[in-house]
């Protein structure tokens, strides 16, 4: 029976991005040897990321409320929309401290050979905020995959017939790189070197 | 080795060609005779690793290949190593009794050719054509769940201007490679007719519309579910006396051509990075008369480290320079110590 538990621990834990079923599986010896207010805490903290943390209804960032902290802030301008792949990207766009206006997080890039197409990602909703409030400027921050300009050009396209401007954040970030590995300096001056579409 | 020419002689059967396939393999990480590595793995052996020192200018990298089935290990002095790197570090070139194939097979074999020696010239060309091949992954599955007009298009932009510079740069490399080629083949084959080569990119006329085109062609790909151009589809035409030579060069010719072309990229690498790559030549002789191969083998050992396989020690007569092994039943001894 404790062969069990182990097993099904070892099994859950093995789909995480980066860990093999060895990995897991010395995840799961050290839970066992670790305190067990740890894994109580673990176990809670999971939990709470699926059903307390939801996602802006404006936005789809990950947030406590309906509308998250930078939708919510009246100091933002909100005619700016920043196009990105997903929450992780926000992060490192707001340390550069560099855009004031609000996001838009795509939860993904076009990709048909992984079975994604446009419906699964966040467009429909971009085009609908675009169409439904006064914007002045998309500004596209895709990480510069293929993946990724293809989806900035998707889009660019759907949005041409609109009156906003749309850009695209310099890339001095290394094709096929991430702008998870983008440091605040190379970031603000993606941003402020953005081109026209 | 040697640095000059590195000669292996023995019988048939004895392991000489398995010997000049280790080397090529360990740095290009691909056979010249069979289509996947782990072919080269024995039969009824679970594993097979080759290693060897790399030495250039006083800079040495020790490089190792481990095959497994179905599995691929490679480190650089010592630590593990990712495809592109490894297979960047060394310039090697091949003519085999499989080279004929790149007058007589599809044009796929000619544009893999005219690929290696834009990417010896261009680090970039290697790592565009992944780029390019993920594209048309994306494409054809676009074409293949009946996608939309607009999505195809969004993929298609950034693969038409990639596709542009590989044949920009594939052309740019024939254009330098062609005078070599011609030289050598003149030189050596002069009673076989004239010589030419034309690059012929699908579905294109106008290289000045090169991406417009292409984009143009989209509605027609998505309704015959195929793509109709770009650089996976162009061809590289080889005629001989006017006419193509697939159709009318005979073994001997279409071996003639190919030997030209690897003598002729060989150079031109040579004189454009001012490295040459090592040859290496299995098998090299066989229909080639003393004089022709007299000839070949002057300008291979100008040239710089060769690797040769032959049965015959005739064949080494006359040539004074050069280390000689003894392949005999899978074993390989130093015989004369060239150098
Ligand atoms: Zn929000």
């Amino acid at each position: 029976m404790t062969i069990d538990y182990l097993e099904r621990a070892t099994e859950l834990l093995a789909k995480m991005p980066g860990v093999g079923r060895k990995s897991a599986q010395r995840m799961a010896f050290r839970i066992i040897a670790l305190p067990s207010e740890y894994a109580l805490e673990l176990a809670e903290a999971i939990r709470a990321l699926k059903e307390e943390l939801k996602v802006c209804e404006q936005c789809f960032n990950f947030s406590a409320s309906t509308l998250c902290g930078i939708c919510s802030d009246a100091k933002r301008d909100p005619r700016l929309i920043c196009v990105v792949e997903d929450a992780s990207s926000i992060k490192n766009i707001e340390r550069s401290g560099r855009f004031r206006g609000l996001y838009h997080v795509l939860q993904g890039v076009l990709s048909p050979m992984h079975g994604v197409g446009p419906d699964d990602l966040r467009c429909r909703e971009l085009l609908l905020r675009v169409a439904s409030a006064p914007i002045d400027e998309v500004i596209f921050a895709l990480n510069p995959t293929l993946e990724g300009e293809a989806t900035s050009a998707y889009l660019g396209e759907l949005l041409k017939g609109s009156s906003c401007t749309l850009s695209r954040i310099a890339t001095g970030i290394p094709v096929g790189g991430s702008l998870d590995y983008c440091d605040e300096i190379t970031m603000a001056s993606a941003i402020d070197h953005r081109r026209n579409f | 080795m040697g640095s000059g020419i590195n000669w292996f002689v023995g019988n048939n059967g004895q392991g000489k060609t398995s010997v000049l396939e280790a080397a090529y393999a360990l740095l290009t990480s691909r056979s010249f005779r069979a289509s996947t590595l782990s072919e080269m793995i024995c039969h009824g052996h679970p594993r097979c690793q080759m290693e060897g020192s790399l030495e250039r200018n006083g800079d040495k990298a020790w490089m190792a290949l481990h095959l497994e089935q179905g599995r691929t290990r490679r480190r650089l002095s010592g630590k593990p190593c990712d495809t592109l790197t490894y297979v960047s570090q060394a310039k090697i070139l091949a003519f085999t009794r499989h080279s004929v194939a790149l007058v007589e097979g599809g044009p796929e074999e000619r544009r893999r050719f005219l690929d290696r020696v834009a990417a010896h010239l261009e680090n970039q060309h290697l790592a565009n054509l992944g780029r390019y091949r993920r594209y048309k992954q994306q494409l054809q599955q676009c074409l293949g769940n009946g996608s939309d007009l607009a999505l195809y298009q969004s993929f298609k932009h950034g693969w038409a201007a990639l596709s542009e510079q590989l044949v920009t740069r594939r052309q740019a490399a024939l254009k330098s490679l062609m005078p070599f080629v011609l030289d050598y083949f003149a030189e050596w084959f002069p009673d076989v007719g004239a010589l030419t080569f034309q690059y012929r990119t699908r579905n294109v006329s106008d290289l000045g519309q090169y991406q417009k085109r292409l984009l143009s062609l989209s509605a027609r790909e998505l309704l015959q579910k195929r793509m109709l151009g770009g650089a996976h589809l162009d061809e590289l035409e080889i005629s001989l006396g006017g006419q193509d030579a697939r159709k009318v060069a005979s073994a001997g010719q279409m071996r003639a051509v190919a030997m030209a072309l690897v003598f002729g990229a060989r150079a031109l690498i040579h004189k454009t990075t001012g490295i040459a790559p090592i040859l290496v030549l299995d098998d090299a002789d066989a229909e080639l008369d003393r004089t022709r191969w007299s000839k070949v083998m002057a300008v291979a050992e100008e040239a710089g480290q060769t690797l040769v396989s032959t049965s015959e020690y005739a064949i080494i007569r006359g040539f004074e320079r050069g280390t000689v092994f003894k392949v005999d039943t899978g074993t390989v001894r130093l015989e004369r110590d060239g150098g």
